[in-house]
């Protein structure tokens, strides 16, 4: 009887060839799969931003704070799609050196980033182009978010958009290009690794964001006119901490989008260089690092919430280069000092430099960013990185950093300098005394609730009613105010 | 009724045009044309309504006085 049957399940089995074709289809739609969700988990960064910034606004400015962050994501997603995705396949190498065929590294890859190409729509034949796509588009939005915070509560939101699309969908990723593919000319000469973004991301939105708040200029009264500087208390400390966790639970969707699986093709997890990695270890990263850049920000802040939360962004930022070879003790020492760093760099950058960054992006990301660089440079120098197995060095590391900041900055300062010139950087001084929100959307966003006087943080520590004093800075420089020091010169 | 209609050579036609049936085609060409004009149309759009607001509420707060200095003011603050 069993024998009967043994002919016809020989005649039913697979052959090797047609097993080999189900595994292989199985592990892109694992890797699709994959890479789907880190871009759902990745919303929650978004959710984050949104969050965090709002509830550091003053009340009048809540919706207008908030919309920024939506409308990131109606002009980034665009932009991305047209342009941004093709400077990231073809830029690789600096130009394209052989058309849509560049660059050398991954053959094609130039071709198969164009918006219209095949693999940028429904494509049976390709399950990964789109997520990977897709989970760069979540990158881009990132920086744009980055950059948001920093310009509220007097920034245009149009040229908040302009200057969003420029960096989410061009500077950035024209960086990633040249520095965080297998591809890129810094990798692929230098040995230039980042493993987790930490300056391709987040030093590179730091520094585009230095650029604009030069041009944009501090709120109105945030400056004594002997260059002290004032504090404005957000309507809702406990909303931007909720944020603030919401943008750390975001970041494991961050770092695991950062690898790369097909267990076909590649012999485990790699990092976007094509160095071998787990995810385990880069998940232990983040972890501890959040640990030790908590800790670091308490401490450098004497216990300040805002700065024991963004202290822990900064200490994950500071060992995201090289997240995926440390070890977690080193990565613990590192973010606690990622943490201290950018506390004092947003000391200096607020009270020395008199630059007004709403929620020390520039500080966090921007510092951070290149300091985490840097460390990679010391801590993990001779590391082979990428499929030339470039060693990681201290030099090559400087040139990522020396290539990076003008190319981030330099557009930053640009676009808004040209904005401000054609009156489009900065709201009225009327408008923004009185509320975006109402301007905007006609609205106040708590109509429930009674409003009570708007309170301001002298430099001596005294919580006084802030209407008296951001009058008296609108009528000193009739609507058009500037710091004692001339950071931020004549707003538009 | 859909016995009656050609549907198959109309899909086909359809899919050519408006989906990926037939990437680098005209249709995706025009598409992309379509798409990029549309979104830097949609920038200015920004710039305009923006403005447009702005302006108004800030005539709006001026004309009332309501930021005007008082002559007997002697200031406050810093």
């Amino acid at each position: 009887m069993i024998s009967s049957l043994i002919p016809t399940w020989l005649a039913q089995s697979p052959t090797l060839e047609e097993l080999e074709s189900k595994v292989a289809l199985d592990s892109q739609i694992l890797t699709e799969t994959f890479y789907f969700w880190t871009v759902v988990i990745m919303w929650l960064i978004h959710v984050g931003f949104m969050a965090y910034e709002a509830g550091a606004a003053r009340r009048k400015n809540i919706m207008s704070t908030a919309m920024k962050n939506i409308l990131t994501i109606a002009v980034v997603t665009p932009t991305f799609y047209y342009f941004g995705w093709y400077i990231y396949g073809c830029f690789q190498e600096g130009w394209p050196k052989s058309g849509h065929m560049s660059p050398d590294a991954l053959p094609g890859f130039c071709g198969a980033t164009s918006p219209w190409s095949a693999q940028m729509g429904p494509n049976l034949q390709d399950h990964v182009s789109a997520v990977f796509f897709l989970a760069f588009l979540l990158f881009s939005w990132t920086t744009g978010s980055i950059m948001s915070g920093a310009l509220i509560e007097r920034v245009r939101l149009s040229a908040y958009l302009v200057l969003t699309a420029v960096l989410g969908s061009v500077v950035w990723i024209l960086d990633a290009a040249w520095g965080w593919s297998s591809g890129g000319w810094l990798t692929t000469r230098y040995g230039f690794h980042d493993a987790i973004a930490s300056l391709v991301v987040h030093g590179v939105a730091g520094a585009f964001t230095l650029g604009v708040l030069l041009n944009l200029g501090p709120r109105i009264g945030k400056y004594t006119t002997d260059g002290l500087a004032r504090t404005f208390r957000g309507h809702n400390t406990h909303l931007t901490l909720m944020g603030l966790m919401l943008i750390f639970t975001g970041f494991y969707g961050f770092y695991a989008a950062c690898l790369v699986i097909q267990s076909t093709v590649f012999p485990g997890w790699l990092n976007i260089y094509g160095s071998p990695t787990t995810l385990g270890a880069i998940a232990f990263v983040i972890t501890i690092g959040f640990a030790g850049g908590f800790t670091g920000g308490w401490f450098a802040s004497k216990g300040d919430p805002f700065w024991t939360l963004s202290g822990g962004l900064a200490g994950v930022i500071a060992v995201s280069a090289g997240a995926d070879v440390y070890h977690p003790s080193l990565a613990y020492l590192l973010s606690m000092s990622g943490g201290m760093v950018a506390v004092w760099a947003g000391g200096f950058i607020e009270k020395k430099l008199r630059i007004d960054d709403a929620v020390g992006a520039v500080a966090v990301h921007g510092v951070c960013g290149f300091y985490g660089v840097l460390l990679v440079g010391i801590f993990a120098g001779g590391y082979p990185t990428g499929i030339n197995n470039i060693p990681v060095s201290f030099g090559g590391q400087l040139m990522g950093m020396m290539a990076f900041l003008p190319l981030a900055f330099l557009p930053g300062y640009a676009i808004s300098w040209i904005l401000k010139k054609m009156n489009l950087l900065r709201v009225p001084a009327e408008v923004e005394l009185e509320g975006l929100d109402l301007a905007e959307f006609g609205q106040d966003f708590y109509p429930e609730f009674e409003r009570v006087p708007e309170i301001i943080i002298e430099p001596d520590g005294r919580a006084v009613e802030s209407a008296p004093i951001l009058l008296e800075a609108y009528w000193q420089t009739n609507g058009t105010p500037k710091t004692p020091v001339g950071v931020g010169e004549e707003r538009s | 009724m859909f016995n009656s209609f050609p549907y198959d050579e109309w899909s086909e036609d359809v899919a050519d045009f408006w989906t990926f049936g037939g990437h680098n085609s005209t249709g995706t060409w025009i598409l992309t044309a379509l798409g990029v004009t549309v979104m830097i149309v949609l920038f200015w759009g920004f710039f305009i309504l923006e403005n447009r607001k702005l302006t108004h509420q800030a005539n709006l707060l001026k004309a009332s006085g309501a930021l005007d200095r008082p002559s007997t003011t002697t200031g406050h603050g810093a």
